[in-house]
This record gives C-alpha cells, structure tokens and sequence, in this order.
C-alpha cells in the first residue's frame, strides 16, 4: 500500500519554520536560562542523592499523573491535554525527522495509524481545552484565581489544534486524500470545503500553516515566561522532591562557627529547591483548599506564599536591579508576619500538591530567623520557651513532679527499676495535663493488662522538643533533643511508645538526626498489634455512633490510618468517617506550636473541625492526639453539646472495653 | 564609653523553682542543695528588662549585674549577658549561704559600691524565701532613695531623675526621686528573649568573680535574726460537716454531688434546661436534709 503524504505539500516557504523554531528554541534557552539563574541564587539543598528513586517516581508521575488525578474533573482536563499534546509532539517529531533526515517513516499501516492517533490525540485535547475554560470561566471554579496568562495559554493552546484540524482538512479537501478517513475529525472538516475552489483552498491552507507554525512554535518559546513553564519544571520538582517524611525538618549546624546566620531572612537563604518550587506551582489551589489557617480567614494562604516567594525570586533576579524593590524585606514586606505565625504545620498542602512544593519547611525556615536572629515572635512565646528550657515542659511546672501522675498505678521509672523492654514515653500532655493524664492512666491499664514489659522515665523525660522546632526556635529544640539523647543512652533504650503523634514524629523521624536509633510506635499501632496477637481481650459490643479525627501528625505525616480504625471496629463502634478524614482530614489547629499561641485573628480553627465532627451525629469523637484531643474537647464545649457528645482517647476507650 | 559613670546596677539572685517541691534540709532550715532546681529569680528578670528598656531609650548606659551565687549559676547568669548586659560580676565565698538579708545587703552593697553608678534595680523579694528585706536593706547601707514594688520605671532625659509606679490596694501611685536610686520591681514585662548569636557570642565570655577579700570584707557577716525552727506547714485539716442523718458521711456527699440522681435508676434521670434542674436539685437537697439552711 503505498500511504503516505507529501511533507511540506502546498509550503513553498521552508526556511519559515527553520526560522520560526531557532528564533523559538533561542527564547526557550533564554527563558529557562534566566529562570535557572534565579534559582541559584538559593543555598544547595542536598537533593542529589537516590538518583534511580528519583527518576523512577518521576517517571511513574508523568506517566500515572499521579495526585493530579485525585480531583476528578481538573485530573480528566489534565490528562487530555497532557497526553494530546504528548502524543502531538511525538508525531511532529516523527514528521520533522522524515522532513529533515530523509526517513521514509510516515509509510504503511504504520502512516494509518500514526493519522488515527494524531487525530485522536489533537481531538482529546481540545476537549481537555474546553474542559479548562469551562472550569475557568463558565464554571468559575472558587479556587482558581484568573489572571491574563492563564487566558493567554488556553487561547494559544486552543489556536494551535484548531489552526492544526483545518490545515489538515483543507488539504484533504484539496487532495483528496484516499486515506483521508483515518483522520476522522480531519476528514469531517474537509466536507465543509466541498465544492470550494482547489486554488482557493491551497491559498487559505498556506496561510492557516503559516499562522499554525507561528503558533506552535511560538508556545515552545512562550513555555519559560508563563505558566506552561511547568512541563519542564514539575517534572524537576518531583525529581528532587524530599525523600523525608513531612513531619521532619532540616537540621541546623550549630557547632560550626562559620554559620553566622540562621533560617531564612532573605530570600538567598532559601535552598534552590525552595526557589524551584515557586517556578513549579501552577496556582492549582490544592494547597490553599484544606488550609486551616486560610479556611479560618488568617492571613496565611500556602498558595499566596509561593506566588509571592516567585515574583520576590523574579525581582531579586533581574539582571538591571530595580533600585525600588531591592530594600524590601522578605519578612514584612513579602511575607506577612502574621501569615507566618498562623500556619499549624499540618501538612495538608504538601500531602495535596500534584507537584510536590514544599511549603512547610518555608516557612518553619522563616520562624527560625524570626526566634533565632530577631527574637521576634508572638510575645505569649516567651515564656514558653523559658519554660521548656528551664522546666522540661511549655507549662513551666516542676520538672522533678513529671512523675506525679503515676502516683498509686503500677508503672516502673527507669532510674529506680531500671530500663525495661519498652519506654513509655508519656509527653509533657500525659504527665501534666489533667485530661490527658486520664489517657495516660488508661494506657497503663492497657499495657498492665496485657503484661507488657515497661517503664516510664519519669522526672528525667523532658520535652520531645516538637513545639520548639516547628516554632522555629531550633537551639531550644537542640539542647532538648541533646538532653533527652543522654538520658536515652544513658539506659540503653531500644523500644518506645508514645501516646502523642508530635512525640511520635520528633522521636521517630527527627531524632535519628542527633544519633537516635529507636523503634518508636503510637500506641494505637501497638494497641491494635496487642489485640491481633490476643494479648487483649476486648469484649465487643460498646455500640453507638463514633467519628474519627485523625491526628495530622499520625495520619499524613506518618501514614497512620489504618490502626486506629481498626481499634474502633473491634470495639463494636459505628464508625462514621467527617467530611475530610484520613489524607484530607482538617486540622484540629493545634499543630506547628500554636497551642501556644493566642488565636487573634479570624475564626477558630478547632470549632470549624468540631463542626465537621458534630456533622456526623456521633455519640462519641475520638481522638488519637493530645492536642487533638483538648481542641475538640474545647470545641464541643463550646458548642454547648458535652452532655450528648463525649470526646476521647483511643486508649480511654480500651481499657473500658478491658474492664 | 563609661567615665560618666552612667551605669545600672541589677541584683540577681540564683532561687529554688518553686514549681519543684520544696525539700528542707531541717537541720538547717535551708532549703536541700541536693533537690535544688535553680533559675534565676523572676522578679530580678523583670528588674533586668527594666533597665534594658531604659536603655534602649537612652543609649550609653552601662548595665552591670551582680549576683550573689555559685560557680553552679553560671551558665544561668550568661543569660543576662545574653539579652544585653554589659557585665556580670559573681560573687562568693565561704559561708556566703548561711547570710541572712542583711548579710546579702552588706555583701551587695561592697561588690556595688566599687564603681559609680545611677541607679540599682532589683526584683522586689526572691521567689523562693520571700524575705523582701535585702533590696531596702542594701538601700539603707548606701544612703540611696528607695521605692519599692514598683510596677513601671521610667527614666529623664536628662537621667537625673526617674518616676516610678507602684500599686497599693485601690489605687496607683506615680513617685519620683532624683539619682542615684533604688527600685525593686514587682511585676512588669518578661525579660526579652536573647538571640541566639548574642547567646553563641556571650558562650565565650569570661564570668568575673570575686571572693569577699576583693570587695573589702573579712567574712559573711554574722545573721541579725536567729532562725529557731524550720517545719514543713501541715496540711490542712478538711472536714465535712453537715446534719447528722445516719448516712456514711462519703456516701452523704456523694448525694449531695450528685444533687440526688445517685438515688434514683438512670432510666428515670432526663435532661431538662439547666435552670429547672438548679431548683430542683435544691429542693430536693433541702428535702431529704441532705443540706441545712442556717
């Protein structure tokens, strides 16, 4: 079969698209040279490491797509463009090879098919095209903040496969192309031209392939100055995503005396990974769409963040400073002060980001320069501070009465018994906080009952450190951290379990940074294992409605679902999941050391949670968190409904299942 | 940068966290060294910020903290270094732990009196003993003006005076005095929280300490007061008290708590707004004579 078609039929002028794709490639390697620039002008991240993790994750993202699919309708549009304009650009490939290297490709089954796909592929595009500006425009999408470029792109990418459909159907009207057919929508086209004249349709086609080519080549040199600059920068941006859970921060080195400054204060002190990212974010609004803060009306938007981290990197990097912007201060003038203080750290809008921004540690960076450099943050965090330097806990209340709680239960302390197969971390809730010591108490019920070999440090546990660090204040976080490591090796400790997912993540994931090498567990994980291995025997039955919050430090940070759920199934509950639970469950807002802090500003982060808890008319919520646990306790409180609801620990629940 | 002499002297004393019992070495009346958990005195930290506001506002003032304390203390002490201080000198010496107030004030007023200076501030009384006796004593044995609990200082233009507010039931009264003065403070701000270079830089600083010879004494003064006897305060008695009815004095209160519902089989128990279950919680107190109106 001799298929094919003449390349170039119709073009009389060929070093056009020569010309076109030089000027094009120039302006591309122009752009991105000036974008690269920008980002290095950041500090080295460290990213180099995992070379084949790497590329194999970012391969399995831009083939599978990944967390961009978790929205259905945005997922779809996404994965039509992306794939018609993949299989595009293949095809032209193809033709610009057979066009300049002389390679009869475009002949056989093979040509048939190569036109049936082309086809299809420019047919899905244009509806992932239509799906967009429906969304954008017609749909008018809350998240989606329109600006002039984003218009620009669609007009451009729309442009280029309806200029690429008619350039195609005027010469199958014109040649009578006999295999016209397996260019479907082509072929339909060409039935509009019936019966217009051949000179005419070979005259029109010239100029729609002019204006195609003008296009086409035009986007490749538009990618680096609008947002389609993310096909070459998501892809990078996933490539040297963190490897580490999201719960662990850098570590600052603070033994060297050469490091004058700490955190980030300017915007050369953010990593070039950190300035990357605010290239690679397409305001898709995933981040901002479960902010607490943001959903509460503070002045903190993750989204906001990155933009204005991008056009303060753009500034910064002009080649010709603009003596007008350069004295503006990073925190003050580009960043809010108030927006960094208002972020609780809960991970939502890294766990939603379909291109892997790094949000959290931005901002704990900025923290760090605030506390560390300028001592200055929330004035309530002064004593704070204090308290867990001089006391062991943010309270302030005697490090030697830690202890206290335990007074009449039948728990060991390491220093009088002597270390024991598991160490109870207890945290500064369970040995201070009235609520949460009752958790505490019922844990060692629990732990009793099913013979569990274990003790508590008692007065010599200090604070894990959690709130120090993400409040940025990194030395207090070290000096603890170096305490509680000696007294961790002092004993030989091996084994631990925690009651508090912020303990759970610190011990687990951050301390291995200064030598510690536990296994750590929360103890829904070890209670759920003591159940399956029959050391608890629970009688079932407790009935009734229950939801669940899950603890952001347990579930997103540390992928903790399963378990506690698992618990509340063999206690014979009802589980009733809120509206966002497990990878998009809503913070309770006492993250990233605001339970702390003052809630000044706009609403109250823990009501709009209890809100979404009481939505499901349960009889009982159940947390697995001390903070989760006081804030939606609070939250109930509040909303005049404790007597018809109870709110409560996992473990509460156990050991009343045990009894 | 000195020869004014415009310096501020501050008194800092190393206490008990009484956050952490208190454990009595009853042979001394003192407080056990073993079970000391010390911290810097609070309202000497709140006499420090003071001075550094002061500062702030009128740069060239030298800040010069003294403190009575341990080699222990020392890296306490680098704390006021570390917010701002110009100086710390420590002072100690044999028996130095058994002086009384008066004998902290001799003391003091020795290691202070070496140098100029305008004014002294100091925490109004220490947080673990509570005397409140050395700031006014220390006063006296200078021949300085003294005010006493004050909640606020601030000081002229021309630092020749300050004016000083302190509160006494009902009201505040704004006092004034001309330099060189003594202020203890009572409350106040939270003594700022150092940055951690300043921290980092002051790590390396020497602590000058000096023993009674240096500042011209020959020992610790002998104590004026005699302490006769230490004794941990008994806890208080709690009584129950109430008509004799014949129930168990617990199982009583445990009706009166539960304003009856204990009698009665939950099924019967409903809710109702909170002010119809008030009254008749008290009725049926009154009732039953769990509770006597006098």
């Amino acid at each position: 079969m001799n298929t094919g078609r003449e390349i170039f039929w119709n073009i009389s002028s060929r070093g056009m698209i020569y010309l076109f794709s030089v000027m094009a490639f120039a302006a591309f390697g122009y752009g991105m040279y000036r974008r690269y620039s920008m980002w290095r002008l950041g500090q080295p991240a460290g990213r180099n490491d995992h070379a084949w993790t790497r590329t194999k994750f970012t391969l399995n993202l831009i083939l599978g797509h990944g967390r961009i699919l978790r929205r259905s309708q945005p997922g779809l549009m996404h994965l039509l463009i992306f794939w018609g304009m993949v299989t595009l650009f293949v095809g032209t490939t193809i033709v610009a090879l057979q066009a300049n290297l002389g390679m009869r490709l475009l002949q056989g089954r093979f040509y048939l098919y190569f036109k049936l796909v082309m086809d299809t592929a420019g047919l899905g595009l244009l509806v992932g095209l239509l799906i967009s500006v429906y969304r954008r425009y017609l749909q008018k999408d809350e998240g989606l903040d329109n600006q002039p470029g984003d218009g620009a792109v669609l007009a451009l990418l729309t442009g280029i496969i309806v200029t690429g459909f008619f350039v195609e159907s005027l010469r199958i009207a014109s040649t009578g192309d006999p295999w016209g057919a397996w260019s479907p929508v082509g072929n339909i086209l060409a039935g509009i031209f019936h019966g217009t004249a051949q000179n005419k349709l070979n005259s029109t086609h010239k100029i729609v392939w002019v204006v195609h080519a003008a296009l086409s080549f035009g986007l490749i040199g538009y990618v680096p100055y609008s947002k389609m600059i993310h096909i070459i920068t998501a892809p990078l941006n996933t490539y040297f995503r963190s490897l580490k859970p999201t719960g662990t921060m850098a570590l600052l080195d603070f033994e060297n005396d050469g490091i004058k400054r700490f955190g980030v204060g300017a915007l050369e002190d953010f990593t070039w990974k950190d300035l990357l990212d605010t290239d690679a974010c397409v305001r898709c609004d995933r981040c901002q769409s479960n902010c607490p803060a943001y959903a509460t009306a503070k002045p903190l938007s993750p989204k906001k963040l990155i933009q204005d981290l991008r056009v303060h990197m753009t500034e910064r990097g002009r080649l010709i400073p603009d003596s007008r912007n350069s004295v503006n201060n990073l925190i003050g003038d580009i960043i809010e002060e108030d927006a960094l203080w208002a972020c609780t750290t809960c991970g939502s809008c890294m766990e939603q980001c379909p291109v892997f921004v790094e949000h959290i540690p931005k901002i704990v960076g900025m923290r760090r320069n605030q506390v560390l450099m300028e001592s200055r943050f929330p004035p309530e965090l002064n004593s704070v501070f204090r308290n867990m330097e001089y006391s062991g806990n943010p309270w302030g209340l005697g490090q030697t009465k830690r202890a206290d709680w335990a007074n009449g239960l039948e728990v060991k302390v390491v220093a009088k018994d002597g270390a024991a197969e598991y160490l109870y971390w207890v945290g500064c809730a369970g040995s201070f906080d009235d609520r949460n010591m009752r958790v505490a108490t019922a844990m060692v019920g629990i732990l009793n009952h099913a013979g569990v070999d274990f003790a508590i440090l008692g007065s010599e546990e200090k604070c894990c450190g959690d709130s120090a660090r993400r409040l940025g204040n990194e030395y207090l976080f070290q000096s603890l951290v170096q305490e509680n490591m000696k007294t961790l090796r002092s004993y030989g400790i091996k084994k631990v379990i925690t009651q508090c997912p912020h303990c759970f993540n610190t011990l687990k994931n951050e301390y291995p940074q200064f030598g510690g090498n536990f296994e750590v567990v929360h103890h829904t994980e070890f209670i759920a294992g003591l159940i399956e291995m029959g050391k608890i025997k629970v009688k079932g039955g407790m009935g009734g409605t229950i939801t669940y919050q899950d603890p952001c430090y347990l579930g997103r940070h540390n992928g903790i679902y399963r378990s506690p759920r698992e618990i509340i199934n063999i206690l014979g509950f009802r589980l009733v999941e809120m509206r966002g639970s497990s990878q998009e469950s809503f913070c309770c807002g006492a993250g990233g050391g605001r339970i702390w802090m003052e809630e000044r500003l706009g609403d109250r982060i823990n009501i709009r949670r209890t809100e979404d808890a009481l939505g499901t008319s349960p009889e009982s919520i159940a947390t697995a968190c001390p903070y989760c646990l006081t804030m939606m306790e609070d939250g109930v409180k509040l909303k005049d409904m404790d007597d018809q609801v109870r709110t409560v620990d996992l473990a509460e629940l156990v050991i009343e299942a045990i009894r | 940068m000195n020869e004014t002499g415009r310096s501020i002297v501050i008194t800092v004393a190393p206490v008990h966290d009484c956050q952490n019992p208190v454990v009595l070495d009853p042979l001394r009346g003192r407080i056990n060294p073993a079970c000391r958990q010390w911290i810097l005195n609070p309202p000497d930290m709140i006499a420090l910020e003071q001075a550094l506001r002061i500062r702030d506002r009128i740069p060239g003032f030298r800040i010069r903290v003294v403190s009575i304390a341990p080699p222990s203390a020392e890296r306490a002490l680098r704390e006021c270094l570390a917010v701002g201080a110009d100086e710390v000198v420590r002072v100690w010496g044999e028996g130095v732990e058994e002086a009384d107030p008066h004998g902290l004030a001799v003391i003091l007023a020795a290691a202070i009196r070496v140098r100029p200076f305008q004014l002294i501030l100091a925490g109004w009384r220490r947080a673990d003993v509570e005397h409140a006796q050395t700031g006014p004593m220390l006063a006296e044995l200078l021949g300085l003006p003294q005010i006493t609990c004050a909640r606020s200082i601030e000081m002229g233009r021309d630092s020749e005076s300050i004016r000083v507010e302190k509160r006494i039931p009902g009201r505040m009264l704004t006092m004034s005095c001309s330099l060189p003065a003594l202020v203890t403070m009572e409350k106040g701000p939270l003594l700022r929280y150092p940055r951690y270079p300043d921290r980092r830089r002051v790590s390396k600083i020497q602590i000058a300490s000096v023993d009674l010879g240096a500042i011209g004494l020959a020992g610790v003064p002998p104590p004026l007061v005699q302490l006769e006897r230490v004794t941990p305060p008994k806890p208080k008695r709690r009584s129950a008290l109430g008509a004799a009815t014949g129930m168990p004095v617990v199982a009583r209160l445990q009706r009166i708590l539960s304003g009856g519902a204990q009698a009665k089989k939950e099924s019967n128990i409903r809710p109702c707004p909170d002010k119809v279950s008030t009254l008749k919680t008290v009725e049926h107190l009154l009732k039953e004579k769990l509770v006597l109106l006098p």
